[in-house]
């Protein structure tokens, strides 16, 4: 998934970008509201996660400006804030879990996969498509039993397809869920992502609609 | 207010009534004073006039008598002025050697102590006159007794001192209506002072206090705002200081949890590993401080009753995700709403602690059980029954189940001190209701 963290603290934001990342995420890590505003608005990102204090403003007045404009983008808000109000104040501003620090990094993990398929509107982590099987809050796929060996961005090809079987997905997005902020992206990543894919879960479940993009064969 | 405390408003009234009382008696011994002097005068001008006007009446007698033979050793009388009673004035006519010739009917018949020229006299229980002739050869003398004279006087002091078994009373009731009138505003103030509790800190007005009373509350108000101020303040360190306090934990737990990630398969991954016990455990001991100083800075009552339900449905769910999916919680509503004058964030800090007290110290095997009653949340868990006696101590602080048991030794004393401050009742119940093993957790909340 491509996820935007919004924290200010280095310690914290370096090692919760790290392990994100080595669970198979693209992540950008902004320290500052005005920064993750203008990565938010080219990006659509799968799930943000948002610290409440930040230098230079509030998180829950970002939160509410973006539920305002209509974007319904998951949050996971990440604070330090343990009490009950300041956790209600974030649930009705329309965050869609709430995490107070210090946390476990493998909780966020989970939580961050709960909220992606809950926004998917798939909350089953257990996707069968024909011999294909994609445990999604493992983060492991396998082939009639057989757990296949992926890399982080093969994952993430796997995981955005997998979000809507049948659904077509676009190049730019498959970029987006790829490729944080500063990745050296060749023009042709995405068909060579794509093709080591299909070699490892199989040729046919992948379908290009040309000029629109992939999909994934329905279960 | 204790019915031992005193009473202004009776001191006043004793205070005033007997006030009153002094004064009227000193006024009426001045007024006997007065009256008796002038009723002395007057009766001494009466007792003048009569010897003056019977002197000559006395003498033409005396010459008709001598006209007459008679004894010369008889003495006369005449009849008394009143038939049917004493005389108030009697008299002697007497020679100038002091022998007595004539007498009223109720003059003694021995001659009074007084000397023979004009004048007033005491003789005994008698004030007398005496008048002469100018030859000095007769004297009458005219006396009254000194008891009709304190008879008046007293009669007349009774006159002035029977008002005042009117008085006390009247004046009672008067200086009581004219108290409680003047105090109302004091009244007023002291039932608006009365409001304020650890939610409700504002000034009180104070527009109808008399002037004499402005300073009290001024001073009064000066007060209520220092403590608002103390405790916003207090309020206030103690979430800046979780919030301080967790971050850096927060960071140092996550680059740990990221370092032993890292170091799969390195003998030093159990160092870091013991570094993450370390921070878990250093995470758990100020935070436990801090809502033990939360609590007792009083947030945990609120104006207004709400309804907690919602928040435990939360709290619940944490709960839920927090253990394994073989440890089942069993969610059991008897009411509607969970409604209670309580603060949801200390709500929050007590059933926390409770939850986690059952998930720590609960059997693994068996299921967690929350209830919700109207106004009560029972949360039970499975486990071997507590002593009796070690029941009674565990809501003290730094006590734990057993010395083998994990936590704080805080949780318990953090919600009993949220129930108590709020007006609500915290109860441990071991075996559990209906079994004959286990622990429960009775919150009684405010009502």
């Amino acid at each position: 998934m491509r996820i935007l963290l919004v924290e200010d603290d280095d310690m914290l934001g370096n090692a919760v970008r790290d392990h994100l990342v080595a669970h198979r995420h693209a992540v950008d890590w902004m320290t500052r509201i005005a920064r993750a505003a203008d990565a938010r608005a080219p990006t659509p990102y799968d799930i943000i996660l948002l610290d409440l204090n930040l230098p230079d403003g509030g998180g829950l007045e970002f939160l509410q400006g973006l539920r305002k404009s209509g974007d319904r983008v998951p949050v996971i808000i990440l604070t330090a804030m343990d009490q009950l109000t300041a956790r209600i104040s974030g649930l009705n501003a329309g965050a869609d879990d709430y995490l107070v620090k210090p946390f476990d990094l493998d909780e966020l993990i989970a939580r961050v996969a709960a909220v992606g398929r809950r926004h998917a509107g798939n909350p089953n982590p257990l996707i069968e498509i024909g011999a294909l099987s994609i445990d999604q809050s493992r983060r492991i796929a396998a082939v009639r039993g057989r757990v296949l060996d992926l890399t982080a961005r093969e994952w993430a090809l796997l995981d955005k397809l997998s979000q809507h079987p049948g659904t077509v997905v676009s190049k730019a997005q498959i970029e987006d869920a790829l490729f944080e902020f500063g990745a050296e992206v060749e023009s042709n990543a995405v068909e060579v992502y794509v093709s080591r894919l299909r070699k490892k879960i199989g040729h046919p479940l992948i379908h290009t609609s040309r000029g629109l993009g992939y999909r994934l064969a329905r279960s | 207010m204790s019915s031992s405390s005193p009473s202004l408003t009776r001191r006043l009234i004793w205070l005033l009534t007997v006030a009153a009382v002094g004064l009227w008696l000193l006024s009426t011994v001045l007024a006997v004073n007065t009256l008796r002097a002038r009723l002395n005068d007057a009766f001494d001008g009466s007792l003048k006039e009569t010897a003056e006007r019977l002197l000559s009446l006395a003498v033409d007698t005396l010459r008709d008598d001598a006209n007459e033979p008679t004894d010369p050793n008889e003495t006369h009388e005449v009849p008394s002025f009143d038939g049917t009673g004493g005389e108030y004035i009697v008299y002697q006519v007497r020679g100038a050697s002091g022998t007595v010739l004539l007498r009223s009917h109720d003059a003694p018949s021995a001659t009074f102590d007084a000397p023979l020229h004009d004048g007033f006299s005491n003789s005994g229980p008698w004030r007398v006159y005496t008048a002469g002739t100018p030859d000095g050869q007769i004297f009458i003398q005219v006396a009254e007794a000194a008891a009709h004279r304190a008879d008046s006087l007293w009669s007349s002091v009774l006159s002035l001192l029977l008002p005042i078994g009117i008085l006390i009373p009247l004046s009672a009731a008067g200086i009581y209506l004219s108290v409680r009138s003047g105090f109302r505003p004091v009244r007023q103030f002291s039932a608006r002072l009365g409001e304020r509790h650890a939610t409700n800190l504002s000034a009180v007005a104070d527009t109808d206090l008399p002037v004499e009373l402005k300073p009290m509350a001024q001073a009064v108000n000066g007060l209520i705002a220092r403590v608002r101020d103390a405790l916003e303040a207090e309020r206030a360190f103690a979430a800046n200081s979780a919030h301080e306090l967790r971050t850096p934990i927060a960071g140092a737990l996550a680059q740990t949890q990221r370092l032993i990630a890292e170091l799969e398969g390195n003998p030093a991954r159990n160092r870091a590993q013991q570094v993450e016990t370390s921070l878990l455990r250093l995470r758990q001991m100020p935070e436990k401080l801090l809502q033990l100083s939360r609590a007792e800075a009083g947030i945990g009552s609120a104006a207004e009753p709400v309804d907690l339900l919602p928040a435990l449905k939360l709290l619940v769910g944490d709960l839920r995700r927090s253990l394994p999916s073989s440890r089942p919680v069993e969610f059991v509503l008897d009411a509607a709403s969970l409604d209670a004058p309580m603060d949801i964030d200390a709500f929050g800090i007590a059933m926390r602690n409770v939850l986690e007290n059952a998930s720590v110290h609960g059997s693994v095997d068996e299921p967690i059980r929350i209830a919700v009653h109207s106004g009560v949340v029972e949360v039970s868990n499975g486990g071997a029954a507590v002593r009796e006696e070690k029941l009674g101590t565990l809501k003290g602080r730094f006590v734990r189940a057993d010395s083998e048991a994990q936590g704080s030794g805080l949780g318990l004393a953090i919600v009993e001190a949220i129930l108590t401050q709020t007006g609500g009742r915290l109860e441990l119940l071991s075996p559990a209701p209906g079994r004959d093993e286990g622990f429960c957790v009775r919150l009684a909340l405010p009502t």
